[in-house]
């Protein structure tokens, strides 16, 4: 909703009747322009009076409710003009208007009765009153619906982010909390669909392993075999779980270790040696990374090629020989029996060569029996061709029961095909072995370089800063590869584990006698797969969501800081471990820039609210950005691109403010998609500045 | 409604694993609708889930519903 007007009764500095006390409103950037006291914050105060029955106390520093802050919710000089027994009234009237024309009215009303000049009987709570224009007329808006039509003007999820006050900004956006970023993208952006979605997702599959496993018992052929094997997987699967985590914690001090790391080399003042330093150990890491990867991967693929490349039959010439020995024997007793058995008008002498070498000699051109060349269409290539050529023995002439000679046959030819290969598989070991060895050197050798650059950082640091920051580096470079380690020997134990229990499982399975449940098993398989998908686009939507938001909020840097060329540095989000993101600033190089002035955070961190706020789902354009002094830790040249940025990408925004108290300064505001300008002024009629119980505020439309 | 269900339907048909374990092709997902019985229970579930919950419907339900088309 557009907010169009705000008007206000005795409500703390502004005495007087609500018309005296109006202010109007338009779309673009509203401003509300006044010197320190002349009633900014109790402006905005107001409008968190009358929606929330809250005001911010300066005591407390916090929001408290009317019911705590009673009579100091009234305007000094209405307490001081009432008579004793008499009754003020406090009140606050906003007026707002829906996109599809709905206007409403929300009033809030407090009364208090002067009991002596300084004790007051208050009203024990306020009351507020809601009325929705229905063509001309105005009717009250039920109780129940009022929640409603508040969260039409403002979500509470987001009012922290579009209505705040410029000391809030730290608070809103602590870098200091890792969580700090994700909590606000996940409360302002879509992300908590998908969060919903993967929710419901696993409480289906929940259910579902449920019934599988009751399912699966009982067409087990050995239930209390079963119970064991799954009360063994649950506590794997607990074991899975809490590996999961410790590998998650440590790989965030990884990161921790990583960026204190990053800081201190930041701090060395020998850029350009530093810059090829830096592109050079990450060169090595990456690489270092990559070699660790395909070392795994082969020392994991030395068990298949076991099968894949028949290493297993290393040892295994002796029993092909013995075999090929005993084929032969067998091979001249058989063609002996078959011979006397069946005369034969071509008889085959007893050392003609198996088809499998007559095929070898018609393709080599050649005679192995007597070397001679038989070259295609020669009387010597014919006569090899026809010896493959026979008279089939008729098997039931023949002179066996059962003539396991084409089986034995079959044997024979396959022991020569791995012959060749069990040949060479020797040089294939070796040769593995040897690229595993090579791998190994080469990762040995760039763990080298790197601790040679670390060595020289060390050196660039002790150029240029104290022993402490030396010792600092050393004591993070230390955690780095204990943590590292630390990842990797998690990551083995947790591969140990999975693999544990994928044999426990595979045991229940065999357990099974008969048919599992079918709906049961697909609904289990289902749930499984919807997870591991619902999982994945939750992933995939939030990192899309980080590059937007990275980008937006870049956008918004650079228009916000574009007059101040002392500005440098572009914001990153960055990726911790746990899936948090932490802002950085970043410089031209890569580098983490600390401690950058206050100015440049705030902007920062507004820049970073903003982009959230822009991000999907229409925010700029239905709701009004209400802030009160946001720029007041901004030096002036960036006060003008803050306004740009709020006049171009918010449909309506309030600002209150000291910006623009000359009238010189306004002229910057030309250009903007501006709304109404006021200038807020407080004084005492009669004369007395320090006279509380005769301040009023006297509201200005300059524009 | 509480979302845009094409929106969140697309999100889901990009996802590469999705497209694993339903062993379709890209562009079988890519046309893959609301309106249309895509054939595959894995994508139909997931239609199931992202209508039901942008009807606003409870955990409950929308579980519901998916069960009831896994069991049709």
């Amino acid at each position: 909703m557009i907010i169009n007007s705000i008007s206000m009764k005795n409500f703390q500095c502004y005495y007087g009747d609500l018309e005296r006390n109006t202010l109007i409103f338009k779309e673009g950037l509203n401003i509300v322009i006044g010197d320190n006291g002349a009633g900014k914050s109790k402006l905005f105060d107001a409008f968190y009076w009358v929606l929330y029955d809250r005001v911010f106390s300066t005591d407390s520093r916090e929001f408290v409710s009317t019911n705590v802050f009673k009579d100091k919710l009234i305007s000094e000089k209405a307490k001081h003009g009432c008579e004793i027994g008499g009754t003020v009234e406090v009140e606050v009237v906003l007026l707002a208007k829906a996109s599809v024309g709905t206007e409403f009215r929300i009033s809030r009303l407090y009364n208090a009765k002067k009991l002596t000049d300084r004790e007051w009987e208050c009203d024990p709570a306020s009351r507020m009153m809601i009325s929705e224009k229905k063509a001309v007329n105005w009717s009250l808006v039920d109780r129940a619906k009022h929640d409603s039509v508040l969260r039409r003007v403002i979500p509470d999820h987001l009012k922290p982010y579009m209505w705040f006050q410029g000391e809030q900004v730290d608070s809103l956006m602590d870098f200091r909390d890792k969580t700090t970023l994700t909590k606000a993208i996940n409360l302002l952006s879509n992300i908590d669909i998908y969060d919903d979605l993967m929710a419901i997702s696993k409480k289906g599959q929940d259910k579902a392993v449920r019934a599988f496993r009751k399912a699966q018992n009982k067409v087990s052929k050995d239930k209390d075999k079963s119970e064991t094997l799954n009360s063994k997987r649950r506590g794997l699967e607990e074991r899975v779980g809490k590996l999961r985590d410790s590998i998650e914690n440590n790989k965030e001090q990884l990161e921790i270790a990583k960026d204190k790391i990053e800081e201190l080399i930041g701090r060395v003042d020998e850029a350009s040696d530093k810059a090829e330093l830096k592109k050079k150990k990450e060169y090595l890491e990456k690489s270092l990374d990559e070699e660790s990867t395909r070392l795994d991967s082969k020392y994991n693929g030395l068990h298949k090629k076991m099968f894949t490349d028949y290493w297993v039959l290393k040892h295994a010439s002796p029993f092909f020989d013995n075999y090929s020995d005993k084929y032969r024997s067998y091979f001249d007793a058989h063609n002996k029996a078959v011979t006397a058995e069946n005369a034969q008008e071509v008889k085959l002498p007893i050392n003609i060569p198996q088809p499998i070498h007559v095929n070898q000699m018609l393709d080599e051109e050649k005679c192995f029996v007597c070397g001679r060349e038989a070259h295609k269409d020669t009387p010597e290539y014919d006569h090899i061709k026809s010896l493959l050529v026979r008279q089939e023995v008729d098997a039931k002439k023949g002179p066996f029961v059962n003539d396991c000679s084409k089986m034995f046959q079959g044997i024979y030819d396959n022991a020569l095909g791995f012959k060749q290969l069990i040949s060479n598989i020797d040089n294939n070991v070796a040769e593995e072995f040897a690229s595993i060895h090579k791998l190994i050197e080469s990762m040995d050798d760039k763990k080298k370089e790197i601790s040679d650059i670390h060595e020289r950082f060390e050196g660039l640091l002790e150029g240029d800063e104290s022993e402490n920051i030396v010792n600092a580096f050393r004591t993070h470079e230390t955690n780095r590869e204990k943590y590292h380690e630390l990842v990797a020997e998690d990551g083995k134990r947790l591969a140990s584990i999975e693999s544990e229990l994928a044999k426990v499982i595979a045991e229940i399975d065999k357990l099974v006698e008969g048919s599992i449940d079918s709906a049961a098993e697909q609904a289990n398989t289902i749930f499984n797969d919807l997870v591991a998908v619902a999982e994945s686009v939750r992933t995939n939507v939030f990192a899309d969501l980080i590059v937007e938001l990275e980008q937006e909020a870049n956008s918004l840097f650079k228009g916000m800081s574009e007059n101040n060329p002392a500005i440098k540095g572009r914001i990153k989000l960055k990726r911790i471990s746990s899936g948090s993101y932490i802002p950085v600033i970043v410089d031209a190089n890569g580098y983490i820039m600390h401690n950058p002035n206050d100015s440049n955070l705030v902007l920062v961190k507004l820049s970073l609210i903003m982009s959230i706020i822009l991000s999907r789902g229409k925010r700029a354009e239905r709701f009004t950005l209400i802030t009160d002094a946001p720029t007041a830790k901004m030096a002036t040249n960036y006060t003008k691109g803050f306004y740009s940025v709020l006049s171009e990408k918010f449909t309506q925004s309030i600002v209150a403010t000291y910006d623009f108290l000359n009238a010189e300064d306004r002229s910057q505001l030309s250009g903007f998609n501006m709304g109404s300008v006021y200038l807020l002024q407080s004084y005492t009629p009669g004369g007395d500045p320090d006279n509380r119980s005769d301040l009023e505020v006297e509201i200005a439309r300059i524009a | 409604m509480k979302c845009d269900r094409e929106e969140v339907l697309k999100s889901y048909l990009k996802s590469e694993i999705l497209k694993e374990k339903t062993g379709m092709s890209d562009e079988e997902l890519m046309s893959a609708n609301f309106t249309d019985d895509s054939g595959n229970i894995l994508l139909e579930v997931v239609k199931k889930l992202i209508l039901s919950y942008c009807k606003e419907d409870g955990d409950i339900v929308v579980l519901r519903n998916i069960n009831n088309s896994l069991s049709q």
